[in-house]
C-alpha cells in the first residue's frame, strides 16, 4: 500500500476507532495502543483484505479482536452476561439534562457499562451502525446484538441518570481494574 | 407483539432513521405510529440516542496519534504491488460515491416508507369500504382463477399487464395520481383484494425478496414491488389468514 493511500486510510478511520477503542479500554493510551495496534496490523495483513470496500468493517472487527485477545492475555475475567437487565424508560426531562453534559462525561458513563454492552453500544452510537453490522464485527448472532443494546442502553440511562445528578460515574481505568480483579 | 416486544425491537433502531425501509422494524414502527403511550416513548428514546450519539463523536483522538500511526505503518508496510495501489486509488473515489449515495439513501427511505405506508392504508380503507367482487365482469374470471391458484406464489411478479385487466374489465381507481387495478381473488376458502400501480407511485422498490406486513384493525396487508409494478394485497381477516397466502 502506497504511503498516500494509508494516510488516507488513516484519517478516514483513526478518530471513529480511536472513540470506540477509548470506550472499550477505558484510558486513553490503551485506547491510542489500540488504534496504533490495529493499523500495523493493517500494514502488515490488510492489504491482502481482497474486498477494499469492507476496509473500515476490517478495521473495527479487528480492533475488537485485539482489545479480546489483550485482555485474555491480561487474564481479566468477564461473567457479564450473567447481570440482570436493569431496564427503566427515558423521562423527557433526562434528555435535556443529557444534552447539558459534555463529550467526555458521557463517554465516562459509556465506560462504566458492562463490557459485553459497551461494544455494541459505541458501534450503535459512534459509528451508527445497523444489528446487522455490529453483529458482524463483533461475530455474535442478530439477537445477541439486539438483546445486549436494550440492556446496555437501560445501563447506560442508569450512569447517565447519576451524571446528571451530580454523582460520579464507576470509572475504572484498564489497567487499575485489573490489578484490582488479581490482588 | 406487546409493547415490550416493540420496545426491545425499537431499541436497535438508529435516530438517523437509516432503518425504516428495514422490515425488521416495521411491525414495532406501525404499532408506535398508532399507541401513544408507545410513540411518546419512541420519541425520548429516539431524542436521547441521538444527544448520546451526539456527544460521543465529539470526542477527538490525542495529538500525535495520527503521526504514531502513520509512522508505525510506513515501517510495517510490505512491498506492494502496481495493481494494489490502483485498488486503493479507486477507494477514495469508491469512498466519495459511497457517501454521496449514503445520504440519498436515508433520504430515499424516509420518503419511501412513507409512500408505503399510504399505499397500505389505501388498499386497506378500498377494501374495508365495501365487497368489490360484483365490479368485475366475465373477462376477469380468469384473472382470479390463477390468482385463487396456490401455483402462483404471492408476493412475486405477476404475469399479467395493467393495461390488459384494465381492458378485461378490471376496477381501477386512483393512488396518488395513478391507475391502480384492484382484483378479488378466492384462494382456500379466503378472499383476499389486489391491488397493482405502475412503479413511480412508491419511490422505490426495496422490498422485492420479503413483503412489507402492516396490520391495521383487524385486517393485514402485505406490500412489495417488482421491476415494474408496486403491489398491496390485503386480508380483511387479519394477519393469520394474509400469512396463510404469503407463507
Amino acid at each position: 500500500m502506497s504511503n498516500k493511500a494509508f494516510t488516507q486510510l488513516v484519517d478516514a478511520h483513526y478518530a471513529p476507532l480511536y472513540r470506540f477503542a477509548l470506550s472499550l479500554a477505558r484510558n486513553q493510551a490503551d485506547a491510542g495502543d489500540l488504534v496504533q495496534q490495529t493499523f500495523y496490523i493493517w500494514a502488515t495483513k490488510g492489504h491482502a483484505l481482497r474486498e477494499v470496500a469492507k476496509a473500515k468493517s476490517w478495521l473495527f472487527t479487528t480492533l475488537y479482536r485485539e482489545f479480546l485477545r489483550v485482555r485474555r492475555r491480561e487474564n481479566r475475567s468477564s461473567s457479564l452476561e450473567d447481570l440482570s437487565p436493569a431496564d427503566q424508560d427515558v423521562p423527557a426531562e433526562e434528555i435535556d439534562r443529557a444534552a447539558q453534559l459534555d463529550a467526555m462525561t458521557v463517554m465516562d458513563s459509556l465506560q462504566s457499562v458492562d463490557e459485553v454492552f459497551r461494544a455494541p453500544l459505541t458501534l450503535f452510537y459512534i459509528e451508527e451502525q445497523s444489528y446487522q453490522e455490529i453483529a458482524e464485527t463483533l461475530d455474535v448472532p442478530i439477537g445477541t446484538v439486539m438483546s445486549r443494546l436494550s440492556r446496555g442502553k437501560a445501563q447506560l440511562r442508569i450512569e447517565l441518570s447519576k451524571a446528571t445528578s451530580g454523582e460520579s460515574p464507576k470509572v475504572v481505568a484498564f489497567n487499575q481494574s485489573k490489578k484490582s480483579q488479581t490482588s | 407483539m406487546n409493547n415490550d416486544e416493540a420496545k426491545f425491537i425499537l431499541r436497535a433502531y438508529r435516530p438517523s432513521g437509516r432503518d425504516a425501509t428495514d422490515p425488521t422494524f416495521m411491525a414495532a414502527l406501525t404499532q408506535a405510529q398508532h399507541d401513544p403511550m408507545l410513540g411518546a416513548w419512541f420519541a425520548r428514546e429516539q431524542g436521547l440516542d441521538m444527544v448520546v450519539a451526539g456527544k460521543l463523536r465529539e470526542i477527538m483522538p490525542p495529538a500525535g496519534l495520527r503521526e504514531r500511526i502513520l509512522a508505525g505503518g510506513r515501517v510495517s508496510s510490505p512491498v506492494r504491488s502496481e495493481v494494489r495501489r490502483r485498488v486503493f486509488a479507486w477507494m477514495g473515489v469508491a469512498a466519495s460515491i459511497i457517501a454521496v449515495l449514503a445520504l440519498t439513501d436515508v433520504w430515499q427511505g424516509r420518503r419511501a416508507v412513507a409512500a408505503q405506508q399510504n399505499f397500505a392504508k389505501f388498499a386497506l380503507q378500498d377494501t374495508l369500504r365495501g365487497d368489490h367482487h360484483a365490479t368485475h365482469d366475465q373477462g376477469m374470471r380468469a384473472v382470479m382463477a390463477m390468482l385463487g391458484s396456490d401455483e402462483l406464489a404471492l408476493p412475486g411478479t405477476l404475469p399479467f399487464e395493467l393495461s390488459e385487466l384494465k381492458a378485461d374489465g378490471c376496477r381501477t381507481l386512483q393512488f396518488a395520481g395513478q391507475e391502480t387495478i384492484e382484483v378479488c381473488f378466492e384462494r382456500n376458502g379466503t378472499w383476499y383484494h389486489l391491488y397493482a400501480t405502475a412503479r413511480g407511485a412508491l419511490p422505490r422498490a426495496w422490498f422485492e425478496d420479503s413483503p412489507a406486513m402492516l396490520a391495521i384493525d383487524n385486517a393485514a396487508v402485505a406490500v412489495w414491488s417488482d421491476q415494474k409494478y408496486d403491489y398491496a394485497v390485503v386480508s380483511p381477516q387479519g394477519m393469520a389468514a394474509l400469512k396463510k397466502l404469503t407463507g
